[in-house]
């Protein structure tokens, strides 16, 4: 049984549809990350699921627990439904202690007094900032305050726990300390998560399983290495991870393998839907998969690198593919590099089997 | 109790508070004789009697002139302050605001017992002037004065909202016009000006507003020269007949409100403008003042003219009055000076239990108002529902009472509804009046509150597992404890300095210092009347400067 589970869900604000039919599951233990562009609905998913904004239609079940069915006309209230939501703003109350504001929940739920200082001590032992407890929110760090939040949607010991961006309000660096620290402290304590994201590095460090979301729909659900390495549609592959992109027409087709013609010169890749000859159609390519060598081979074009910048871990090639006649004349095209080259011609490999052709339109 | 009980509870009361009154007084005025009495019909009569009589008339005219003249009066020395004290590098600045904040918590009998005191025919100014000119210019008992003295007192209305919308005003806007060429004065006439035009628009409807609402002013200043505004026509009526003509007063106060409301409808128009107005400001970086010049000191001295004038002379005047025994040509002040009258207030039973009766309302009455209209804040906060732009609507309806005619209305609600009989001669029927007559002022400042917090606190609430009752006990409320506090030090302020609402309450048991103060001077006890309205200035002073130090915002 999935420890959450929405079936068809439909929301809208007035006249504004911003779901539009999602449906997901949430296996026990799991960590699902909601991907999307900003205004996609994720928020407002993960909010429905708390019960604080109310669906049109559609289903949300928490194992054999009904939270929301339009047709049974069941819309359990935030405080019935038992889950753990951390906000992004953290929304830590400003006039309590960080001990008040994690005892809270405990004291609603009629615990004795020792049995709550036992277990806010417990809970903030966990995130180690024991020491910390009489503070208010505000003599905390970003990151300090982050994880109060989480012990006080933690400490009443939901199966579920729900997190809008959680760590968008921390820097760079601690945030990809904490993403690790926080998956683990998810799966330590063996709980189901639904981590709304906006960035795709994050959900695929931290989840089991990522839900893409596209203007309230569903674009693919999947494991990480699935979305990423074989993202079912256009819209999926440009948004996850850096990449070059080419516009051509299909010149050959022979089972999956595509032959394109972009402005005058000649690709080969792999078709991820389905393709006809003389149709337009999309390529994409990671940089990663982008790779420059000396000497000629299949899969290689010579182009003429432009500029190079260094990264720090790596440097990022652009290079000026002139293209011969008809189409555009110059096309840039980027690769990851761990060293940097020399200028001058080089011949850049785009693997035919990395190179994810899509049909547009 | 579960909070839609809590909300359904609270919002009853609220509308019951609010429309018994109005509806009370819309029956009265179509029934032919006083409600109480027996053999009573529906019956246009009482209309007919005052639509014929030429008083009513002529009081509607000079209810018309005054609110004109205030206005007039009021708006230009409004924004001229304003700009003055915002805008340019008048010395003081800092300070300045504050006094010209003050008249706002001045109480109108007050200042015009002070006016009657130092400007009247045998004033001490007055009579210092003739000593040294042989002759006094001016007359205070008539339409022009009370005018005059309205307009000047209105100042500080004018000046709230056209300073904040100067101080909206985005530098962006005045700089660009700098670049484009134009000098400072050429900038504050063609380019500041017309951007708060809204906000002083809207002002200048609320003065005129304000004018039909005039009470003490006309009362102290109009009554020797028989000059009635429709408010002071409806206090002299309960005389004109000889016995209680409850439904001639219920048709005026039916004017009173027609005229009110399409004035608060147009209010709120041209605030939803303004704010709109308003709303492409800038940054609210920290201005360049604009430079005076020579005309530094000058400017000071307008405003501290204006204060002078406004504040100082009338204050000077009742406390001078509440320390000498006698006064009037040829009398030396230094010869005459006692304590006497102060001590003479104790000596009254009235007059000490109006003292305890204003501090108690003011204290504990204030308390329990704000609580109260916490409440109603509170159930329609974040509430999606038609019903809560009902409340909103209906928390209107008490701006179109003015204090004396929701005293009236409150009193009849006591004798028309039986239960309530014994509450009549307490001061909850003071308390509850009050209350309702400065509703909508603070309700608009608790929900300014609730609008400050973010409702993720609220949702945290929810999700933890907290019901809404519990969210708005131990989040809502407590988040906003800074507000209500503050809300509560302004609502002291009003409640210590009110008199008209309680006029018509007045009985023993039910004295406050205003209403006694008005009831007083109408038997010409002027030694009680000054120290008493030393006592009442004393204790709004006290008031301001605890809430000056609390940090409160004197404007909503
Ligand atoms: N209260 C509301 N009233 C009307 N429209 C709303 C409201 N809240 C959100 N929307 C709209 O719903 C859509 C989805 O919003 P949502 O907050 O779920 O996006 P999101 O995916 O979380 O975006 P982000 O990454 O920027 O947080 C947006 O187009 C937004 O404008
Ligand atoms: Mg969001």
């Amino acid at each position: 049984m999935a420890d959450i589970l929405v079936q068809d869900l439909h929301l809208s604000y007035g006249p504004v549809d911003v779901l539009k039919g999602v449906s997901l599951a949430v296996e026990p233990g799991q960590i699902l990350a909601l991907l999307g562009a900003s205004g996609s609905g994720k928020t407002t998913l993960l909010r429905s699921v708390a019960g604080l904004e109310t669906p049109r239609a559609g289903r949300i079940v928490q194992g054999s627990n009904t939270l929301y069915d339009a047709d049974r006309r069941i819309d359990l209230a935030p405080e019935a439904r038992g889950l753990g939501f951390v906000f992004q703003s953290y929304a830590l109350w400003p006039h309590r202690t960080v001990n008040d504001n994690v005892a809270y929940p405990l004291r609603l739920r009629k615990l004795g007094r020792a049995e709550v200082e036992e277990k806010v001590k417990r809970a903030l032992g966990s995130i180690g900032l024991a020491h910390l407890g009489d503070r208010f929110p505000h003599q905390l760090s970003g990151g300090q305050q982050q994880r109060v939040a989480l012990a006080r949607a933690l400490v009443y010991e939901p199966k579920v726990i729900l997190l809008d961006e959680p760590l968008s309000n921390l820097d760079a660096k601690l945030r990809e300390e904490a993403r690790i620290w926080l998956r683990r402290l998810i799966t330590n304590l063996g709980l189901s998560a639904l981590c709304v994201t906006h960035d795709q590095v994050e959900a695929m460090a931290m989840a089991d399983r990522i839900l893409l979301l596209d203007q309230g729909r569903i674009a693919q659900n999947g494991t990480p290495r699935e979305v990423y390495e074989r993202p079912t549609s256009l819209y999926v592959a440009e948004f996850m991870g850096a990449h070059n992109r080419f516009e051509g027409t299909v010149t050959a087709l022979d089972g999956d393998r595509v032959t394109l013609d972009v402005g005058g010169r000649t690709l080969r890749g792999r078709a991820r839907g389905p393709l006809e000859v003389g149709g337009r159609a999309v390529a994409i390519i990671r940089l990663e998969r982008v790779s420059a060598r000396r000497d000629p081979g299949p899969d290689r074009v010579a182009m003429t690198l432009g500029e190079s910048l260094f990264l720090g871990d790596r440097w990022e090639l652009v290079f000026d593919w002139e293209v011969a006649s008809g189409g555009e004349t110059r096309q840039l095209v980027r690769a990851f590099a761990l060293d940097g080259l020399d200028d001058g011609v080089w011949q850049v490999e785009l693997p035919e089997q990395d190179l994810m052709v899509f049909p547009v339109g | 109790m579960s909070f839609r009980s809590f909300r359904l509870v609270t919002l009853t009361l609220t509308v019951l508070a609010v429309l018994a009154p109005v509806l009370l007084i819309v029956y009265q005025s179509f029934l032919s004789g006083p409600f109480f009495q027996p053999r009573i019909h529906l019956s246009l009569d009482a209309y007919a009697f005052i639509l014929d009589d030429e008083d009513f008339w002529q009081a509607l005219r000079t209810s018309v002139f005054l609110a004109v003249g205030m206005t007039v009066i009021a708006v230009p020395i409004g924004v001229l302050l304003a700009f003055l004290v915002v805008r340019t590098d008048v010395p003081g600045r800092d300070w300045l605001e504050p006094l010209v904040i003050i008249p706002t918590f001045m109480s109108a009998v007050v200042l015009a017992f002070g006016y009657v005191i130092a400007l009247g025919p045998v004033g001490f100014v007055s009579l210092a002037f003739k000593s040294v000119f042989g002759t006094v210019p001016w007359y205070i008992y008539s339409e022009w004065a009370i005018a005059l003295v309205a307009g000047l007192t209105h100042v500080p209305h004018v000046y709230l909202y056209a300073a904040s919308a100067l101080r909206n005003l985005g530098s962006d806007i005045e700089e660009a016009a700098r670049t484009a060429g134009a000098g400072p004065w050429t900038v504050a006439l063609t380019v500041s000006l017309p951007m708060v035009m809204p906000a002083v628009l809207y002002a200048a409807v609320l003065v005129f507003f304000l004018g039909f609402e005039l009470f003490g002013l006309p009362l102290v200043l109009g009554d020797p020269e028989g000059v009635l505004v429709l408010s002071t026509y409806l206090f002299k009526l309960t005389n004109k007949l000889g016995v209680p003509s409850y439904q001639l007063m219920a048709v005026v106060v039916v004017a009173i409100i027609l005229i009110a409301v399409p004035l608060i409808m147009l209010q709120r128009r041209l605030l939803r403008h303004a704010a709109r107005y308003v709303s492409i400001r800038g940054k609210g970086a920290r201005k360049q003042p604009i430079r005076l010049g020579a005309w530094r000191w000058p400017a000071f001295a307008v405003v501290i003219l204006w204060f002078g004038f406004t504040v100082v002379v009338p204050m000077a005047g009742i406390t001078l009055r509440s320390l000498v025994t006698s006064w009037g040509d040829g009398v030396n002040l230094l010869s005459v000076l006692t304590l006497d009258h102060f001590r003479d207030l104790a000596e009254h039973g009235d007059v000490v239990r109006a003292i305890l009766n204003t501090l108690g309302v003011a204290v504990i009455g204030g308390a329990v108002t704000i609580a109260a209209y916490t409440s109603v804040a509170v159930s329609i906060h974040r509430w999606n529902s038609r019903w809560a732009k009902l409340v909103d609507y209906i928390a209107m309806i008490p701006r179109a009472m003015p204090g004396v005619v929701a005293g009236l209305a409150m009193l009849w609600i006591f004798l028309f509804v039986k239960p309530l009989n014994p509450l009549r001669s307490t001061m909850i029927s003071v308390w509850l009046a009050y209350s309702v007559v400065w509703f909508a002022y603070g309700l608009r400042m608790i929900s300014g509150s609730l609008l400050q917090i973010a409702p993720e606190l609220e949702e945290a609430g929810r999700t933890v597992g907290a019901t809404p009752g519990q969210v708005a006990r131990h989040i809502t409320v407590p988040l906003i404890k800074g507000g209500m506090i503050s809300a509560w030090l302004l609502i002291f302020l009003i409640f210590a300095r009110e008199y008209s609402t309680g006029v018509y309450l007045l009985a023993p048991g039910t004295e406050v210092i205003g209403s006694l103060m008005v009831s007083l001077w109408g038997t010409g006890a002027i030694d009680l009347v000054s120290a008493l309205a030393v006592v009442n200035t004393v204790i709004i002073v006290a008031g301001l400067a605890v809430a000056l130090r609390a940090g409160v915002r004197l404007h909503g």
